[in-house]
């Protein structure tokens, strides 16, 4: 079976106060392993509440969420820690790196859950450091890093436990063009050569070139999903808000 | 994740919040050096005052104090008793010695046999500054600061020479024999450097016609067996105080234990606000590292180590704090202490303080720390992404 991410029915609620609102309605969607995904739709329409459920960050109301045929929507919270550990990499778009640590150190972090020993580790994160262009800047504090360079670091951090997903909440959105084009191209390399699966959220249309797939969400809703050929179709039903 | 690993993102994070840290550690080092200071000097006098009164008091002897007086009948009543080797008992009184000028002291009169108990040793070169002892007739043995005034630097008594000792209602003409070192040890709370010495029968004939006693002492033939002994005396003598040195030691200990608790409890009270201090620091801690505990839960951190990770935190402080605390009180023993005993007591360090004073401030701000810490692991790990 090639499915990595299955969705079946995933509704997700907020409360705001005394309101409820319903930021997934009913969602349904199956990536397939080594898949470049693209998720993209206004502002509330739901596509980051959409990864963090995928990410198990967050719990839906209801439906299933089966990654490597795990239903995690079933697992307690410390089993979903592990899960996320061991098959899902986050990239977000403010970096979240830890301010007083150096990008090796960063990167370090998460093979500390799995008290992989320190030479190792350094190694390790080295190597992922390497691979994304930033081994020159390992000792450097992310103070000192320009947004790109923080984001790539971001990268190198979600990429050294080698997960089988890459989750990316708007990785672009906080950096300028070049950078942009710079981590989707990284991106794409990674999902080439490392066949790590990535589902990425973004604003930028120009971006969803590089996606295998995208998903266009509207309201709390997939309203469709487009293939290479139909990025032309995306873009103008996104300008015109198109809701089917 | 291992307890290094804990320690070392715990050290990071003390090092990027070092104001903070710096409070929190100057709070436990004071914390700490005030109790082990608090106990230092409650266990250096617990020392000093039970070495003293091993000193002054020998483990195998019973003192019968009585309410009123005791009888020649109360000492043959305990000289029959079971366990008792021999009965010392001694009278006194108030008198004043005419010898040039006069001094205020009290006379103690003691069978000529048992005078080494008084003197605690059988040899008079090792008691005495001058003379012999016999305690004859009238002969007398004068204290060394009866007979040698140390502030003018002059003698006022010398073996062989004729005293007035002067009591209430009569007087004798005593000769003195021997001057006694005021260094010397003793039984009984004599201070035999500061007093008089006649013979029983002499002191009987001349202070007290009615032959009583002011105290006995009893000495024990196996001290394992003192406690009987001291018992049956109480059931001979309801009205009089026994005492034996155990007995003393234990009623001081118990005293010392309430002193030393009283103490750390005061000094505790500045550990306590140490842990207010703390709960602070890591309550901020986590508010300011929000988003932090949102990127450690992403990255598949569990509630448990999050948990451990803000503990290893106030344990890091709190043993930083302790140990250059424990390093300031070694300081400051050298100069702080309290006149006590003719001495100035320093305040003592043992492993007892050192792991009392190691171990309360640890564990007070690991406890102090338990809520934040708990709250951080709790956090929703998207909400704490999007904390701004």
């Amino acid at each position: 079976m090639n499915r990595i991410i299955e969705i079946n029915e995933v509704r997700k609620r907020y409360r705001m106060n005394e309101v409820e609102i319903w930021a997934l309605k009913g969602v349904n969607l199956e990536i397939s392993k080594r898949e470049f995904f693209g998720i993209v739709g206004p502002s509330g329409s739901g596509k980051s509440t959409l990864m963090y459920v995928i990410g198990g960050l967050m719990r839906p109301e209801t439906g299933k969420v089966i990654i490597e045929g795990t239903d995690i929507t079933r697992l307690d919270d410390d089993e979903l820690s592990v899960f996320r550990h061991k098959n899902i990499g986050f990239v977000f778009q403010m970096y979240h790196l830890i301010p007083r640590m150096s990008a090796l150190k960063n990167v370090m972090l998460p093979l500390k859950l799995r008290n992989v020993a320190r030479k190792e580790a350094e190694r390790k994160a080295l190597e992922a450091l390497k691979m994304v262009g930033m081994a020159h800047r390992a000792n450097h504090r992310p103070s000192q890093m320009s947004g790109g360079e923080q984001q790539r670091v971001a990268i190198a951090r979600a990429i050294v436990t080698e997960p089988k997903i890459i989750l990316g909440d708007e990785p672009t959105g906080n950096v300028d063009r070049k950078s942009s084009i710079q981590i989707m191209e990284l991106f794409k390399r990674l999902n080439k050569d490392l066949g790590v699966t990535i589902v990425m959220v973004t604003h930028n249309l120009e971006l969803i070139s590089y996606c295998d797939r995208a998903a266009r969400m509207v309201d709390g809703r997939i309203v469709k999903i487009y293939s290479p050929n139909e990025y032309s179709k995306l873009i103008a039903d996104m300008a015109s808000g198109e809701n089917v | 994740m291992n307890i290094i690993d804990y320690l070392s993102l715990a050290l990071d994070s003390i090092k990027e919040r070092k104001g903070r840290s710096i409070g929190a550690i100057t709070g436990i080092i004071i914390g700490v050096s005030a109790l082990s200071i608090a106990l230092g000097i409650g266990s250096s006098f617990n020392r000093e005052f039970s070495q003293r009164l091993m000193r002054v008091l020998s483990s195998d002897i019973i003192y019968i104090i009585p309410n009123t007086k005791l009888s020649e009948t109360d000492v043959l009543l305990v000289s029959d008793l079971p366990n008792v080797e021999e009965v010392i008992p001694i009278a006194s009184a108030q008198v004043i010695i005419e010898g040039g000028e006069k001094i205020g002291t009290t006379i103690y009169g003691i069978k000529p046999g048992q005078i080494r108990y008084i003197l605690g040793t059988d040899d008079p070169k090792k008691a005495l500054l001058d003379g012999h002892i016999t305690l004859l007739g009238s002969n007398v043995l004068v204290g060394e600061l009866i007979a040698i005034d140390y502030e003018r630097g002059i003698k006022r008594f010398e073996v062989g020479q004729n005293i007035v000792v002067r009591g209430d209602r009569t007087h004798m003409i005593g000769t003195i024999e021997g001057i006694i070192k005021s260094t010397g040890v003793s039984i009984a709370f004599i201070r035999p450097g500061a007093s008089i010495f006649v013979n029983l029968e002499t002191f009987f004939q001349y202070f007290n016609p009615s032959r009583s006693y002011d105290i006995i002492v009893v000495k024990v033939q196996d001290v394992n067996k003192i406690d009987e002994t001291s018992d049956r005396i109480k059931a001979y003598l309801p009205d009089a105080t026994v005492v034996n040195l155990s007995f003393l030691l234990e009623q001081f200990n118990m005293f010392m234990r309430s002193v030393e608790i009283f103490l750390a409890f005061i000094s505790g009270v500045s550990l306590l606000i140490t842990g207010l201090w703390m709960f602070d620091t890591m309550t901020i801690s986590v508010i300011q590292r929000t988003r932090e505990i949102g990127v450690l839960k992403a990255l598949g951190f569990r509630r448990r180590q999050l948990m451990t990770m803000f503990l290893s935190e106030s344990f890091l402080l709190s043993i930083m704090g302790s140990f250059i605390g424990i390093l300031v009180f070694l300081v400051l023993s050298e100069f702080v202490g309290i006149p006590a005993f003719d001495i100035t007591l320093k305040p003592e360090m043992d492993v007892k303080i050192v792991s009392l004073t190691f171990v309360i401030p640890v564990i007070i701000n690991i406890v102090a720390t338990l809520a934040p810490a708990y709250t951080a692991a709790k956090l929703d790990p998207v909400e704490a992404l999007r904390y701004e």
